[in-house]
């Protein structure tokens, strides 16, 4: 078996692996902390995708980088304080329904905006060539895109750790009526965490836009990944998000490259597996969801 | 105790009498007799699966594995063995039985919206498997090449025929489920889901019965899935799809599923809604998906539980 082939499918892992953990944490945080199961965070990623698509051709792709987030991330507050809002503290069903109601509209709106047929989407010139890494060529896109993600998660990391703010959000996955109790504006803070979630699952749309393309239901085959990286890591568990999110990348890449067959059925069985031997996941907490 | 009271009888009569005179109206009101038989379908799959959601109290997102598995079952089946579908159609559907016991055996003893992800990711493995073993079930494409036949004689090729077929299943499921509620059984997974604590210390294995709620409404989820197959002489890859375990949830809820019949009503209402829009306009999912957000937000009782409240069904 040839190393650099080995080493390239790594890297692609990785790759993978990074953007499930930039969905898995807005998902995760936000069912920590408000009890959500949010199934229209696929398609916030999907709206990251389309709006970087239609930014970039005005106004270059590095202004969509910044713009398209922060838009989605504005999105999801509106979604939370008109909709979802409306549902915390009834059963959980009601917010999954809300959101997958909310999600089958905006999916459809996408179609209507858009069309229903892929975009074509590469990367910004200055970044679409390749890098000789002594072993092998590889995307410089995907060298920077890598990059930028560890950085954002190390700058999440320190939101959440090392900031005033983070410590409330944190508090919040553990007991946000405890939080309210002592005095946080929770209404504002869960809105907070949604538009968090909502800007990562934006920011994940546009990074990958370039590596997979725009199609309206790209959204659907990240959200999936991404719920088994909880399920993995530990439902509210930051540390659970990154290395789960990094081992199914990896799982997933090395599978389609030598038994592509079983690529998608793979991050299943390694669902089942951990099941079997942690049934509370990686980094699971005993209480959460039991 | 009686198995069933006089109410229940007049009313599963009156049911069984309206769908039984429903394909002389379907056409007269521009719809046709299939609409008819796929609303008696979705309201086995949908009753059946509340028996678990409104029953027992417990959220399952990944029953259209159980839906899709009997479907595919029934379609290899007649592809490959040709047997006949009085012995096709039970061992799709104890397909499906097998599978909800083996998954349920593994998730049952987790709660709340870890278990519905769960059955999710469960439900998307059969997915995968169907829309990518191509020698087995035709891959995305779906699998065809069957046509349902005879039973025991009787030529289901005609629509109106299958529709009375499909009939059949659907009294059963009608009778067999407000049976299974109004016995002990029932009334302990009532109690279950009214307070888990409380029915624990009462002695009761709740998890035992949360599995068994699991199985039954799985296997309901089977028939209707070897029904649906049979009704287009097709299977696809959706069937498993977690968006169709949404739809079952969505009818449940828009219905009422608190009461008896508003699982059925949700999927007359989900079937019907959606075949108005989408002769009015592709983009039927935009409005569709509205209608569910509003009774989310506004009817969370369902139509049912908005006329009758209070009362248990």
């Amino acid at each position: 078996m040839e190393t650099s082939l080995l080493i390239s499918q790594l890297f692609n892992g990785l790759n993978l692996g990074l953007l499930y953990v930039l969905m898995a944490m807005g998902l995760t945080i936000i069912m920590g902390t408000m009890g959500v199961v949010n199934f229209s965070h696929g398609i916030l990623f999907t709206f990251g995708a389309y709006i970087t698509y239609s930014v970039a051709a005005r106004l270059g792709y590095w202004a969509a980088l910044l713009i398209a987030p922060i838009l989605v991330g504005g999105i999801g507050m509106v979604l939370e304080r008109g909709l979802v809002q409306r549902v915390y503290g009834k059963d959980p069903l009601y917010s999954l329904l809300l959101t997958f109601g909310l999600a089958m509209s905006l999916e459809e709106l996408v179609r209507i905006g858009w069309g229903t047929t892929g975009l074509p989407f590469s990367p910004p010139d200055s970044l679409n060539t390749f890098v000789d890494l002594k072993i092998m060529f590889y995307p410089l896109y995907r060298l920077v895109v890598f990059g930028f993600i560890l950085l954002l998660i190390l700058a999440l990391w320190f939101f959440l750790e090392r900031t005033t703010m983070g410590k409330i959000v944190r508090a919040g996955i553990q007991d946000s009526l405890m939080v309210g109790i002592l005095g946080v504006n929770t209404k504002a803070l869960f809105t907070l965490v949604f538009g968090l979630g909502a800007f990562l699952a934006g920011l994940a749309g546009v990074l990958s836009a370039p590596i997979t393309g725009i199609m309206p239901t790209m959204g659907d085959n990240v959200v999936m990944p991404s719920f088994i990286v909880i399920i993995l890591g530990g439902v509210g568990s930051f540390y659970g998000s990154v290395v789960g999110g990094l081992l199914l990348g990896i799982i997933v890449a090395m599978c389609n490259q030598f038994v592509p067959a079983v690529a998608e059925l793979s991050m299943y069985l390694v669902m089942a597996l951990v099941l079997l031997l942690r049934p509370r996941g990686l980094f699971g907490e005993e209480g959460l969801f039991e | 105790m009686r198995m069933y009271s006089k109410k229940d009888m007049l009313w599963i009569g009156a049911v069984a009498a309206l769908f039984a005179a429903l394909p002389l109206l379907l056409p007269r009101i521009g719809s046709s007799i299939p609409v008819g038989t796929e609303i008696m379908i979705w309201g086995i799959f949908a009753t059946g699966y509340n028996i678990l959601l409104g029953g027992t109290g417990i959220l399952s997102f990944g029953h259209a594995a159980f839906f899709g598995l009997s479907g595919y079952a029934t379609g290899l089946l007649l592809v490959r063995t040709g047997m006949p579908l009085p012995a096709v159609i039970p061992l799709a559907v104890a397909a499906s039985l097998v599978a909800a016991f083996l998954i349920g055996a593994l998730i049952i003893r987790k709660r709340g919206i870890y278990f519905a992800m769960l059955t999710i990711a469960f439900g998307q493995m059969f997915y995968f498997i169907a829309s990518q073993w191509n020698s087995l079930t035709g891959g995305l494409d779906g699998l065809t090449g069957f046509k349902r036949t005879d039973f025991l004689g009787l030529d289901l090729r005609p629509e109106d025929r299958f529709y009375y077929f499909v009939l059949g299943f659907f009294v059963l499921t009608l009778l067999l489920v407000r049976g299974l509620m109004n016995s002990s059984i029932g009334k302990t997974l009532v109690a279950i889901r009214e307070n888990i604590d409380r029915s624990e210390f009462l002695g009761i294995d709740v998890k035992k019965y949360q599995h068994f709620a699991f199985v039954v409404s799985g296997t309901f989820a089977g028939m209707a899935g070897s029904l649906y197959v049979l009704l287009l002489n097709f299977a696809f890859p959706e069937l498993f799809y977690w968006k169709t375990s949404g739809d079952a949830v969505l009818m449940s809820v828009i219905g009422g599923m608190h009461a008896f019949f508003g699982p059925l009503l949700g999927a007359g209402v989900f079937v019907f809604l959606r075949d108005m829009i989408s002769t009015l306009t592709p983009h039927w999912a935009l409005p569709l998906g509205a209608v569910f957000v509003t009774f989310v937000l506004f009817f969370q009782k369902g139509i049912l539980g908005f006329f009758e409240r209070g009362k248990n069904g």
